[in-house]
Order: C-alpha cells, then sequence, then structure tokens
C-alpha cells in the first residue's frame, strides 16, 4: 500500500479568481454557483445552487465568472513552492496534488511533520489548505479535509477512518442513492458486503467503489515494466558562455530524443527543456511539442536562454555559463500521425505558433493576445483580449444592447480615459443634469492641453449600468464631438467630469 | 528520419515562399493611392491625424486580401493598447487573424523581430526613439520575410529608410449637427509621399470611414437634386405608396440615403 499525502486548497475556483476566503464569493457557469468561499458556506450558499437563490440568501455575494485556466496556473505556484521540498509532485487537479509520502517522510521526520511542513509551506505561498497522509489518494484526500486542516491516517488504518463517511464522498450519486434506499448508509457498512457479491450486482463500476470504501487501491496494482527514459542529457565541459553552443547542443540531443521516441513508436505532447548553470541555477519550461523538428526544439532553447537573459544581467546574478542541457519528453503517447487541416478555418499557423511563444517566453503568458469581439455599449466593453493559447471566453451575455453607440466604430479606443475639458461660450463647463439636459451648447473642447472649436456635437446619450450592484454601478452620458481640426471624439461625462472614451482618428 | 528531416526541409525553404510575393494587398479603395498594394519588406510611415484609421485600413487589407493564398493574412500590432478592433473589423479585418502586443516595453526590437517572421504587416507604435542597430535589424528583418513595417506615434518620423509616407487632408465628418444626429462617415483624401509614390505622391478620395464602417471610394459626380414637384391634390395616399407622384417624363428621383447626409 502507498503512503500518500494530498494537499487540498479548499474552494480553489474562487481563490483562483482573487477573492478572499473571509468575503462572501462564488464562482458561478452557467447560472449556477460553481465553487463558493466559507464565508458564503455560512450564509447558505451552496454548490449547484442558481445564482438567483445564492444572491437571495446572501445579498452581498461577490459573483465572479469561473476562469479554469486561471486555477491552473496560479495553483502552479502553490505547486512549485511544494516541488521545493520533494520533486515528485502530482497535480491531481487544480487545488489538488498528491506526492508519494515515504521517502520525504524519512527525510523529514515523519509523516506528521512532513505533512505540518508541506500545509506550511503552502499557506507561507499564500494560500489556505489542508493536508492529508493516508494509505491511497482516496483516503488522503478525505484525510485533508478532515479536522481542523487534515490528519496523518495511521498505515493500515484507512478502513477504519472512512468507514463513518456517508456514501456521496464516493462521488457516484446513482450507486450511492440505491445503496441507501438499501439501507446502507455508510462506507463501512458498505465496505461490510462481500466483495464477490457485490461485483456481481454493481459490475466493474461497483466494485471499483468497494475497493475505495475498503481503503483499498482502485484497482489491483499491476506491475508493469518500467517506462524506459528517453530523456537526454548533454554536458558543457568548460561551461557554455555562448547561446550558440547551446543551442547547437541541443539539435543535436533533440535528434537524439526522436530517434528514441521513433523506436518506441512514440511521440510527445510536451517537452521538458532544462539548463543547468555553472552556479547551480536550473532553467527549466515546459514547451508544447506537437510534432516540433530537431530545429524548431533547438529554436526553443534559444528562446528560453534569450528570456532569462536580462535577469542573468541583473546585479549579483552570476550565471557562469551552462554546464548541463536536457530535454525531457512529458507526457509520452503512442504516435499515431499527425493529421493538418485540409482548408477552411482560420489555423495557428507553425509560423504563427512559433512567433507567439516566443513573444511570450519575453513578455509571459498575458503579452500577446488576439481580440475577440463581444456584445457591449461602449467601444471599449466590445473587445476582449485573449492571450494566444487561451481558448476563447464563452458564456458572453449577448444583446441587444440598448443604449449603445452606433455608426462606425472608433479608431483609437483608450484603455485609460484620458481627461478632457468641454466648456460653453461663456468658459463655463458644461453640465448634464439628472434628467439629461445640457446647460449649455459646448463651444471649445480642451484635449491634452490643445483647445479647439466644437463644429458639430449630439448628446447626451445616457448609460445607466448595473445600477443593482453599488460597486460596480456606473452612471455616465456620452457625448460624440467634432472639431474644427478635423477631429471627432467620444465623450463620457461622469460625475461632472469629462473624459475621451473614444477617438474617431 | 524520415518525417523529421522533411520537416526541417519545409521549415527551411519556408522564408523562400515569402519572397514570391510580388505584394501585400490592400483595400480596393486604397488602390487609386497605393497601386498594386504595398511593397513587400518596405517600411510606411503613418503621420497625423487619422493615422490610427490609416493604420486599421492597411491591417484590414492584409487580413482580407493578404496570407499566401489570398484567403486572408496576419497582422501583428505592438504597442497601440488603444487599436481599434471593432473598427478594423468595420472595414473587413478578421479580429482572429491579429496579433496584439500592447505593452512591449523596451523589449519591443525583440517582439517586432519574432512578428516580422511570421505575420504579413507589422503596426508599431515605438515607445521610444528608434536605436539605429534596432532600425537597422527590423528593416533587414523586414525585408528578408516580405512583412511590411507600418509605423505610427511619435517617433513614426524618426525611421529613416522610410519610403512611403501616407496622410490623411481634407477632412470633412458628416451626421453631425448642433445638438442632433451622430458621426456617420467621413470623406477623406489620403495622400501618399516618398520615394514609392514619386513626384508631387498619389491623391485619393474616399469614405474612411463609410456609414457603414467600411472604405469606399468617394464618387465623385453626385447625382444631382431635384425640386420635388408638389402633390397632386387629388384623392388620399395610398397605404404604402408614394406620397410624391412622380410625373410621367420627369427625370427619377434621386434619393440621397440618409446615412450619407446632404453636403
Amino acid at each position: 500500500m502507498t503512503r500518500v499525502l494530498v494537499v487540498w486548497c479548499p474552494d480553489w475556483p474562487v481563490t483562483a479568481v482573487g477573492v478572499d476566503a473571509s468575503t462572501a464569493g462564488a464562482v458561478v457557469v452557467q447560472g449556477q454557483v460553481a465553487a463558493c468561499t466559507a464565508a458564503a458556506r455560512a450564509e447558505g450558499v451552496r454548490r449547484g445552487q442558481r445564482l438567483r437563490d445564492a444572491q437571495r440568501r446572501c445579498p452581498r455575494l461577490v459573483v465572479r465568472d469561473r476562469d479554469v485556466d486561471a486555477e491552473g496556473r496560479l495553483f502552479e505556484t502553490a505547486v512549485e513552492a511544494i516541488a521545493e521540498l520533494t520533486p515528485r509532485v502530482e497535480v491531481v487537479r487544480p487545488g489538488l496534488c498528491a506526492l508519494p509520502a515515504r521517502g520525504p517522510a524519512r527525510f523529514y521526520g515523519g509523516e506528521e511533520a512532513l505533512r505540518v511542513l508541506v500545509q506550511d509551506t503552502v499557506v507561507e505561498a499564500g494560500y489556505d489548505c489542508g493536508s492529508g497522509v493516508a494509505d491511497g489518494l482516496f483516503a488522503a484526500e478525505l484525510a485533508a479535509r478532515a479536522g481542523e486542516g487534515g490528519l496523518v491516517v495511521p498505515e493500515g488504518g484507512a478502513a477504519a477512518f472512512l468507514a463513518p463517511y456517508p456514501l456521496p464522498v464516493l462521488d457516484r450519486p446513482e450507486l450511492a442513492d440505491l445503496l441507501r434506499r438499501l439501507g446502507v448508509k455508510t462506507l463501512g457498512d458498505f465496505a461490510a458486503l462481500p466483495s464477490g457479491h457485490v461485483a456481481a450486482r454493481f459490475g466493474t463500476d461497483g466494485a471499483l467503489a468497494h475497493r475505495l470504501a475498503r481503503g483499498e487501491e482502485p484497482r489491483p496494482l499491476a506491475p508493469a515494466k518500467a517506462a524506459a527514459d528517453l530523456s537526454v542529457r548533454a554536458a558543457f565541459d568548460p561551461p557554455a558562455e555562448q547561446a550558440e553552443r547551446v543551442v547547437f547542443g541541443a539539435k543535436r540531443l533533440a535528434a537524439e530524443l526522436h530517434e528514441g521516441l521513433a523506436a518506441g513508436g512514440l511521440a510527445c505532447v510536451r517537452l521538458e527543456v532544462a539548463a543547468g548553470f555553472a552556479d547551480g541555477h536550473v532553467l527549466r519550461r515546459l514547451w508544447r511539442h506537437d510534432g516540433l523538428s530537431a530545429l524548431a526544439v533547438a529554436e526553443r532553447v534559444r528562446w528560453q536562454l534569450s528570456a532569462w537573459q536580462p535577469q542573468g544581467a541583473q546585479a549579483d546574478a552570476v550565471w557562469g555559463g551552462v554546464t548541463w542541457l536536457e530535454l525531457a519528453p512529458d507526457q509520452i503517447v503512442p504516435d499515431e500521425g499527425r493529421q493538418e487541416g485540409l482548408w477552411g478555418r482560420t489555423t495557428v499557423t507553425d509560423r504563427i505558433a512559433r512567433a507567439a511563444d516566443r513573444i511570450q517566453a519575453l513578455l509571459g503568458h498575458q503579452g500577446i493576445s488576439r481580440p475577440v469581439l463581444v456584445g457591449g455599449r461602449g467601444p471599449g466593453e466590445r473587445v476582449v483580449r485573449v492571450p494566444v493559447g487561451d481558448l476563447a471566453p464563452s458564456g458572453l451575455p449577448e444583446g441587444p444592447w440598448p443604449g449603445r453607440v452606433t455608426g462606425p466604430a472608433p479608431a483609437v479606443v483608450s484603455a485609460e480615459p484620458s481627461h478632457a475639458e468641454l466648456v460653453d461660450a461663456s468658459g463655463d463647463a458644461v453640465v448634464v443634469s439628472a434628467r439629461c439636459e445640457v446647460s449649455a451648447p459646448p463651444a471649445v473642447l480642451t484635449v491634452r492641453g490643445r483647445p479647439a472649436a466644437v463644429t458639430g456635437w449630439t448628446g447626451p446619450w445616457p448609460a445607466d449600468e448595473r445600477w443593482w450592484d453599488p460597486d460596480r454601478s456606473r452612471r455616465r452620458a456620452r457625448f460624440q464631438v467634432a472639431t474644427d481640426d478635423g477631429a471627432a471624439y467620444l465623450l463620457t461625462v461622469e460625475g461632472g467630469r469629462w473624459h475621451v472614451e473614444a477617438v474617431y482618428d | 528520419m524520415p518525417e523529421a528531416a522533411l520537416r526541417d526541409l519545409v521549415l527551411d525553404t519556408a522564408p523562400g515562399d515569402t519572397t514570391l510575393r510580388d505584394t501585400v494587398p490592400v483595400l480596393p479603395a486604397l488602390h487609386p493611392v497605393l497601386p498594386g498594394g504595398l511593397r513587400p519588406g518596405s517600411v510606411v510611415g503613418l503621420d497625423g491625424l487619422g493615422a490610427a484609421s490609416l493604420g486599421l485600413a492597411l491591417a484590414a487589407g492584409v487580413s482580407v486580401h493578404g496570407g499566401e493564398d489570398g484567403t486572408g493574412g496576419w497582422c501583428g500590432v505592438v504597442g497601440l493598447p488603444g487599436f481599434g478592433v471593432a473598427a478594423a473589423a468595420g472595414m473587413g479585418a478578421a479580429p482572429e487573424r491579429l496579433l496584439l502586443v500592447d505593452e512591449p516595453g523596451d523589449r519591443w526590437p525583440d517582439v517586432v523581430a519574432a512578428l516580422c517572421e511570421a505575420v504579413d504587416l507589422v503596426l508599431l507604435c515605438p515607445p521610444e526613439r528608434p536605436g539605429a542597430a534596432a532600425v537597422r535589424r527590423l528593416s533587414a528583418l523586414a525585408r528578408k520575410h516580405g512583412c511590411v513595417l507600418t509605423l505610427t506615434g511619435a517617433f513614426a518620423r524618426n525611421w529613416p529608410g522610410t519610403r512611403l509616407r501616407l496622410r490623411l487632408d481634407d477632412v470633412a465628418w458628416d451626421g453631425l449637427a448642433d445638438g442632433h444626429g451622430r458621426l456617420t462617415g467621413r470623406r477623406v483624401q489620403i495622400v501618399a509621399e516618398g520615394r514609392d509614390a514619386p513626384g508631387p505622391g498619389r491623391r485619393a478620395r474616399v469614405w474612411l470611414p463609410a456609414p457603414d464602417g467600411t472604405v469606399k471610394p468617394v464618387e465623385t459626380a453626385r447625382p444631382p437634386l431635384e425640386l420635388v414637384p408638389e402633390p397632386p391634390a387629388d384623392g388620399p395616399v395610398a397605404d404604402g405608396g408614394p406620397v410624391h407622384r412622380r410625373p410621367s417624363g420627369a427625370l427619377p428621383h434621386a434619393g440621397v440615403p440618409v446615412e450619407e447626409g446632404i453636403a
């Protein structure tokens, strides 16, 4: 039986979108609560509830859309913190990761010491978490959720630990419902049934659940020959000072790696490139590997090195040249060949993907984006920028958008509206009353310190948005103004201040 | 490993394909001022009022007619967080083939270098005065890969080797009055100057944008307006019929769409 340590960050989808555990918040998918904070739970918000019901129970609920990518990315930081202690961390899903406990427990002085150490490490990284040690993943996950921050279930004690749990923890609603009607209420009751009869009555899945309930591995261990280590490594002696030498070595290594993969009829989905420096620093990065050639792999090594150079140029960082380079295939799958799209649909071509990868290596994941047009009233709300590689957002509200700005779209949509001044013929600021009456026809518009006479104007077009939400409500009026220098602006007045929302440049 | 070897070959020959292309296409309305399109690898400067719209129009042209088989090319936009995606889409651009790098910071030469190898047109607003080394490197990369480098912003004039400059002249917005109406379209004269448009340069009158958001040539011969005759006194007007009956023999009524305004 393998000893497993599980780290569980509660309500991870909510944490990932930046909602503090002490504020009542929830993440919704298609109008249903997918996860909520402890504070929200105390007010009666539950998973699967409709948003309307949840807001009725807790009127000041902070609601966010679910961001699966952010969950994965943010959890990476927690995993990195754990990987500092012990390298073999398996991410079960964002918010839950597991590691084999036996080796590390011996090193850190016992399972309880390891459990507390891992928990403290994640808490120091800034995330609330529970951790538990038990036989097998299933029991360890429940141990992580048990008590105040988890506990250690002694070896062989998994069955006794699991016995009082109700059946829904098996995550098989149909089976749980059937067993409840048969009078079986807890995992202990279920585990007491003879396994042969369970298999005959409930099939393979039932037998699997039965093994879980008895605190055994979900399926009997199938000892198989370990996959051969296909990673390749090259040492540089003396350390390579120039990137060229490393890249040249990488090309040779990549050819070696591809030969090894091809001999086994395998392909890899991702490739981990690790470069070790003379002072002990190691640069690791995963790259997508959808049939990359040796040349393309070498190119990625070059980007990886160049992207890190500015940090190397910082004050006390001494890198001292690359001493070794390792290419490790990750996620190995049988090579079934690739079929490219024949026609139609915009596909991200190899060249575009390479350029995007390279820019993301320089500027980070958010550095390069593709725009998606969505619905909205103002010109700035009509565009969502999706980082290259991420999926476009779905489930965005559709129109109609009463009060939207019609006509040709403006050529410049300022990300941060800039300040402007609009005055009438007598030099007084133009004011819009609560009843949308303009105090006087505007005469002079001053943008960036340059005044220009107004030749045409129209408005106000009021936009009273999200009046039901005090934090995000906005009440403003839009104007179109043309000036004598040939420019035209979309102006917004909000709280008595004028802003340039967009320029018809 | 024959497959990988083939892939290497494809990678090696890919840049060669781009040199085969003789022009980078533009929107049909810009043909009088840019006959045939833009020269691959050239540097185009956009100046003054309307530079943003010109950039959108050039990007839209590549996005619609560009690419290796003419079904749509890719554009990179560097350092322009205010790039009007909706306006570009109105001119015909496909937003999914735009790559936006809003905040390149001081790594902008590297970003442009990476994009030059992949896209047909890079619209760049340098955040600082471009250094001589960056100018040489990027111009050479653009020439090698046949990518058009379009410059805008405060430092667009500091780029030596700009062979073509585009600007707007004679700008007139339509549709806005004193307190009513809305902006519907703009008639401009596009002026191309520089070594690629020798002599006095080339000029063309276009709608930028037209009332439907596209770019269209301005028809110089406008249909004459005619006096509408008095409605006939006999009988009420049939439901759905014309209010003003045209007397037989008179010229057809020249309707000017309301959106375009009457100039």
